[in-house]
């Protein structure tokens, strides 16, 4: 069984910078990226009908990778109690938290969480939840639904999971009720599920040192891929780096964004576009904010990347050099300018992978949010917050200050893979004033 | 401040303050010797991965205390629940007392 856990857990390909599990490709991200990625979508609620898409997406992917996993020419004479305890392990060790499906059978039935990484995130960001709302834990929601129907064999879309207690919201303990979805109705139409597209459309490259740096980018690379970071055997979450880690599915943000984005069209046309574009770079930059800055003072960071670093933009490379461990993709700084400009090239992105596979070959605005977001929040971490000289409490506080900076930084030109048909992303950061 | 170390404490978690010290002493064996009275001591050979880096350590005591640093280095970190700020002076005697030795 110790075999079969492992294989399913995959490794990293250094071809692609990427982890892949099953088919699917995992990467590192944060509770503050993941809650507050849900925040942004869920406030749009009041005239968009979000919520089913939370939870599909992630019935999606794991329907898509359990499914495949178990059909593997090894994997076929699993039992029932084998395949739910490799789901549960699978949770477990994506620092999702902890599951117990046992009661589960094709009908449905209840599954008990007692640490659930969205429930403890939410309430460690944002605090206590108010009773008469949602939930908060509908990516393991999905997840339950998907991995059951996997388990027993049953088409994508069998089953539904709805969430009665939640952590978040002071319970003790997440529960969740999985029965059999209705069948589609003309409303419901909108919500068919379709397949995960797993490592869509990647492409390989190199990790290329940059000279004119004494940071040692594949050594990082290599220590970091290399951490034993899975979720904590009492508790399924990562505490690593001052923040809950998970190794989340790269298609589900992609999905819940991209569904977005099409929610958005859908009920205010192509105008609406630029709002949620705006919302999904800024979750990029929060995320950048919280864990880049998490990363840069951490043990892990003074330990392996202060000895390499020797100047300012040492920080930018340091960290750059970071994100080519967490699987999305190749990030290679073209030209850095101190205090002025950082032009980064993203190579094999996951956002351009799974929309060009997924959704279209075309868009009217660029879909890399994330890494733009993240590559403006490089800039403002080294440059406009003291985090180079001195240990700094990164909260809302210190976050606001930074935003009200006249010398806040921001994407000023994005070539997308998929907008301008280019072969990699290309993102130029500056402030107002350059 | 003082002439064994300098602080500085870090806010960002609801549950746990993490206070980040600079030794006035290079993190040595034998201070990690002391410390394994507080938990389970762990290794994290970076240096392996690449000649400039250095090594850190990691000690932990259930969902209570964290303790990490660079071997080699000045760089010390105590992670402590707000309910168990006790220990934190204890560590920091334990600091005082390898540093003068």
């Amino acid at each position: 069984m110790q075999q079969t856990l492992q294989l399913l857990r995959g490794k990293y390909q250094y071809d692609r910078n990427a982890y892949i599990a099953a088919g699917e490709p995992m990467i590192f991200h944060c509770h503050h990226y993941n809650v507050y990625l849900q925040a942004v979508i869920e406030d749009t609620s009041s005239y968009l009908n979000v919520y089913p898409l939370l939870s599909d997406s992630s019935q999606e992917i794991a329907h898509t990778q359990f499914s495949k996993f178990f059909q593997e020419e090894d994997n076929k004479n699993l039992s029932i109690e084998e395949k739910k305890y490799i789901c549960q392990d699978y949770f477990r060790f994506c620092g999702f938290g902890i599951i117990d499906l046992s009661q589960l059978t094709k009908e449905g039935g209840q599954v008990v969480s007692p640490s659930e990484h969205y429930g403890i995130g939410w309430k460690t960001k944002f605090g206590r939840r108010e009773k008469n709302k949602k939930g908060v834990a509908f990516f393991a929601a999905g997840y339950i639904a998907g991995a059951a129907e996997a388990i027993f064999d049953l088409p994508l879309g069998t089953l539904v999971t709805e969430q009665k207690e939640c952590i978040s919201q002071g319970d003790a303990k997440s529960s969740f009720e999985v029965s059999v979805r209705k069948n589609n109705t003309e409303e419901e139409d909108e919500n068919d599920l379709v397949p995960s597209p797993q490592e869509g459309k990647y492409q390989t490259y190199q990790l290329n040192q940059p000279s004119h740096t004494t940071v040692d980018y594949d050594g990082i690379r290599q220590a970091l891929t290399n951490m034993d970071l899975q979720g904590d055997s009492q508790t399924g979450l990562i505490d690593a780096f001052g923040v809950l880690l998970t190794r989340m599915y790269a298609n589900y943000y992609c999905l819940i964004s991209y569904k977005l984005l099409r929610l958005f069209e859908a009920e205010m046309g192509s105008d609406g576009l630029p709002l949620a574009a705006q919302l999904l770079t800024e979750a990029g930059h929060v995320c950048a904010y919280n864990t880049f800055g998490g990363v840069m003072q951490s043990t892990e960071w003074n330990a392996m990347i202060k000895p390499m670093i020797q100047n300012k933009e040492d920080w930018a490379h340091g960290i750059t050099a970071v994100v080519n461990a967490f699987g999305w993709g190749f990030w290679e700084i073209e030209e850095l300018k101190a205090n002025q400009k950082l032009k980064m090239k993203v190579v094999s992105g996951y956002e351009p992978n799974n929309y060009l596979a997924h959704f279209d070959n075309h868009t009217e605005l660029p879909i890399s949010f994330l890494a733009s977001g993240g590559v403006a929040g490089i800039m403002n971490l080294v440059y406009n917050t003291s985090l180079t000289e001195e240990f700094i409490t990164l909260d809302e506080n210190e976050y606001k200050r930074l935003v009200q900076n006249p010398s806040f930084f921001q994407t000023q030109k994005h070539i997308c893979r998929v907008k301008e048909h280019s072969q990699f992303d290309q993102i130029t950061v500056g402030t107002i004033r350059s | 401040m003082n002439t064994y170390f300098e602080i500085k404490q870090i806010k960002n978690c609801r549950r746990f303050i993490r206070n980040c010290y600079t030794l006035s002493k290079q993190i040595d064996k034998k201070l990690l010797n002391q410390l394994e009275n507080y938990g389970y001591l762990e290794i994290q050979n970076f240096s392996s991965f690449s000649p400039l880096a250095k090594d850190s350590f990691k000690l932990k005591l259930e969902d209570i205390l964290e303790i990490t640093g660079v071997i080699e280095g000045n760089q010390f970190f105590i992670t402590i629940a707000k309910t168990d700020l006790n220990l934190v002076e204890k560590i920091e005697q334990e600091l005082i007392n390898w540093t003068k030795t």
